[in-house]
């Protein structure tokens, strides 16, 4: 009946299928420094990758496993940067930085990448007496086009388990710090993430979860450090705002993940305090095609604000997009959002569009540009940034900072994780030196003492600094 | 896919089953009135919504129902089809023809784009049907709807590596304003176009299926294939027109659900395919106008749930669905508008 070719074909499919997808994995990588575990799992085809999304969480992607780990690469087009001056004494040492290189948050981490290789060029790839490796790891897969947490557990076992990583620069999500922080912590290995703002990582207060954050340190010795303020700072900051816009009634979505909630309640409880209406605080569904009806129940109660908890990946862009649509501009009913959403793509065709024009965006730290008028070492820093990369997203720089910090740990340390780690929170960075324009340090949490606070808001395609905030210290208290 | 027999009423006899049902409608209709007396305007627009969601639906559900009713395969690859759809669209439409602004000679090219979206869509279906399904035809049934999941992948992987990993944003190129405003509820221009192209594509299916040829031939195949081939049908040509029929479908939802949310992404197929595949199911799968039902209630009920004053809100969406759908299976198993299936011997 059948000619033997014809029962080929399934097979012919399959082999063409296989042969596009290792083309794209080979786009992906940019570079053969893959962990030795991971490189098994690069190779297996997308079709695996994808598999592991289509369960409704995203934690079904076990197999994803760390595909993507080695994306170093692709930041600069070049390959990884390996230790080139190989250090006289004091070993080789590794630091790796964990952050989400695809997704829409994809292109800003990749900023990052590039501001932490040329800060550490610039130091010689020197800490002190030791010479140090850097290494750009991926925790976000492209099945989940966004930080994914089985990928941040397997990163997180990895640095435990390789003896020469003696810190992590990372994570960017709330949601990937809360998995890797543990692991790392009983491996005794130090973080310094340059973007985490989830409240509960380092301490107790508007925002955070019950057990938090004591759950996250098992051994009770802290091992993480942040350079930005968290989101209690940033709720208060969008709260004032707010207040300041004359905003009576707030209506409040979040995108049901660690950091969007996180920083949707804290903005809830600030604003409350200020005696802002809070209508609602409500969990929206990432994958929904459209949010017309969602917005036609809000426009029934008829708020003078929206706020968005979420990052831009959880389809940051459809929600803006349809708030205008049913709600009307964002002059007449007020859009903010927090930092997950201040990405430079949100007012491109990729993104919102022209509806994202004239929302606020809270961000915990300040513009490159308010930190290059401070002058010094930050100034010099951005601009030699600028020169090689361009302009720079707004936690660029933060990325630079948290590396700044890890590498002084090491210098203080004895060269040991045990060393480092014990350093780190006596970390102070003076103004002269700071990539930030001000002193900055970690007080016993891991929080960060220079607590900038600013607001930025969509103006065209662009989205220019629009005034620092002085935070009001009894929105704080939880 | 067979004609719709009369049957007994739903409440036939006041059994205690038969009471719960009765019961929950009850709720159902007084929760409805409750916010329409509440917010009529809200209430009208919001179904409206629902209205338009549920038509693109429906375009899908007919896919997974045609192929369902000619060979009981549940073709999983069905709402990947369609994101490709959309992709495919979007490039052809965007970035090829260059067309990105709204005017009367971009609405034509964008109906251009429907039909050539249409055949694109009807081919890629074929050609699954030809490679990965057919060989398998008389494989137990495991093995087909395996392979069905392994295309699914496949389509999802096509459409990353070409689109991207993220949202893609897309130029509307239909009418962006109000049609009209009847007692303050907007219709929008896209609800509009949408529900026009769904009812007349809708209409044209379900005559092919009744009063054609061909139509008759894909009849004979769902009931007996070994007897239709016995009269002469050609099944395996049948069958292969049902599936162009079916991707036919997902390709004009495709491009109507770009032009619609203005975005897609390589796993857009998933989360819609499940909504339409449940629309399949709770019309009663094999049924054309089943298909469509559900899918409007579907529409409708996620909308109702997520824009009414009173309501559990978007976060319990899928989960109403789901519990509706289950709740209609107890007391339906075969479906709103389905037939009882006879054990085939």
């Amino acid at each position: 009946m059948k000619t033997w070719w014809k029962r080929l074909l399934p097979l012919m499919l399959v082999a063409v299928v296989a042969l596009v997808a290792a083309c794209g994995d080979d786009e992906d990588e940019g570079t053969t420094e893959a962990a030795a575990p991971t490189t098994a799992a690069a190779e297996t085809s997308a079709a695996d990758t994808a598999a592991a999304d289509t369960g409704a969480a995203d934690t079904g992607a076990a197999d994803t496993g760390a595909a993507d780990t080695a994306a170093t690469g692709e930041a600069t087009g070049e390959s990884a940067p390996a230790d080139t001056s190989a250090p006289p004494s004091g070993g080789n040492f590794k630091v790796v930085s964990d952050l989400p290189l695809q997704g829409a948050s994809g292109a800003q981490s990749k900023t990052l990448v590039q501001a932490i290789q040329l800060y550490l060029e610039r130091q010689g790839n020197r800490a002190g007496n030791y010479g140090i490796e850097y290494e750009s790891v991926d925790d976000s897969t492209a099945a989940a086009a966004k930080w994914d947490p089985t990928t941040c557990s397997a990163n997180a076992q990895r640095y435990a388990g390789e003896e020469n990583i003696l810190g992590v620069i990372g994570t960017f999500n709330s949601g990937c710090a809360a998995l890797e922080i543990p692991i790392l912590n009983q491996a005794g290995v130090a973080m310094v993430s340059p973007a985490n703002t989830g409240v509960g990582l380092t301490h107790v207060g508007p925002g955070s979860e019950s057990g938090e954050p004591d759950k996250y340190y098992p051994t009770g010795t802290r091992n993480y450090a942040r350079v930005v303020p968290s989101d209690d700072f940033q709720g208060a900051a969008a709260a004032q705002m707010m207040q300041q816009l004359g905003v009576k009634s707030l209506y409040v979505l979040n995108d049901k993940e660690v950091y969007g909630k996180g920083v949707a309640d804290a903005t809830a409880a600030a604003a409350e305090k200020l005696g802002i209406t809070i209508l609602a605080n409500e969990g929206y569904d990432p994958k929904a095609p459209n949010y017309d009806a969602l917005f036609e129940q809000i426009k029934g109660q008829n708020p003078d604000a929206i706020y968005i908890g979420a990052i831009i990946d959880n389809n940051g862009g459809q929600l803006v997009k349809d708030k205008v649509k049913i709600l009307g501009d964002n002059e007449t009913v007020k859009l903010m959002g927090p930092d997950g959403m201040l990405v430079n793509d949100l007012p491109t065709d990729e993104q919102a569009g022209a509806a994202a024009e004239g929302m606020y965006l809270t961000f915990s730290g300040l513009g490159p540009d308010q930190i290059k008028e401070r002058g010094g070492a930050a100034a010099e820093f951005l601009t030699a940034y600028e020169a090689q990369f361009g302009k720079p997203e707004v936690y660029t720089v933060y990325g630079a900072a948290a590396a700044q910090a890890m590498l002084k740990a090491i210098e203080a340390s004895d060269g040991t994780r045990e060393g480092v780690v014990s350093q780190l929170l006596q970390v102070k960075v003076p103004k002269e030196e700071s990539l930030l324009g001000e002193e900055y340090g970690f007080d016993e949490n891991g929080d960060t003492t220079l607590k900038d606070m600013s607001i930025f808001r969509v103006k065209g395609t662009d989205i220019p600094f629009e005034q620092a905030i002085a935070v009001d210290a009894t929105l704080l208290e939880a | 896919m067979a004609a719709i027999e009369a049957r007994p009423a739903l409440v036939a006899r006041l059994t205690p089953t038969n009471l719960v049902a009765l019961g929950l409608l009850v709720a159902l209709a007084g929760w409805l009135v409750w916010n329409f007396v509440e917010a009529p305007t809200q209430f009208m627009q919001v179904t409206s919504i629902g209205l338009t969601n549920g038509a693109i639906y429906a375009l899908i559900a007919l896919g997974y129902t045609l192929v369902y009713g000619i060979i009981e395969l549940i073709n999983f690859a069905h709402g990947d089809l369609f994101m490709l759809g959309s992709v495919f669209g979007m490039h052809l439409l965007n970035d090829w023809l260059g067309v990105v602004d709204s005017s009367f000679t971009s609405w034509l090219v964008l109906a251009g784009v429907v039909v050539v979206t249409m055949g694109f869509c009807g081919t890629i279906n074929v050609g699954i049907e030809r490679v990965a399904y057919r060989p398998l035809r008389h494989a137990p049934k495991l093995a087909p709807l395996i392979t069905a999941i392994g295309v699914s992948f496949i389509l999802q992987n096509i459409g990353l590596l070409w689109n991207g990993e993220g949202q893609v944003g897309i130029n509307r190129v239909l009418p962006s304003g109000t049609a009209f405003t009847i007692g303050g509820v907007h219709i929008a221009w896209v609800s509009l176009i949408i529900v026009a192209v769904t009812i007349p594509l809708l209409m044209v299916l379900s005559w092919v299926v009744r009063h054609t040829r061909q139509g008759k031939a894909m009849r004979a195949t769902a009931q007996d294939s070994d007897a239709a081939r016995l009269m002469g049908i050609d099944v395996n040509r049948t069958i292969a027109f049902t599936f162009a029929l079916g991707g036919v479908m997902a390709g004009a939802a495709g491009v109507m659900y770009a032009q619609f949310t203005t975005t897609t992404r390589w796993d857009a197929g998933f989360q819609l395919g499940l909504v339409a595949f449940t629309a399949a199911v709770l019309g009663g799968i094999g049924n054309l106008q089943g298909a469509v039902l559900g899918a409007v209630l579907i529409g409708l009920i996620q909308a109702l749930n997520e824009g009414l004053p009173h309501s559990l809100g978007a976060e319990w969406s899928q989960s109403l669905v789901f519990s509706i759908l289950i709740l209609i299976l107890v007391f339906r198993p075969e479906g709103l508008l389905g037939q009882t299936t006879q054990e085939k011997v």
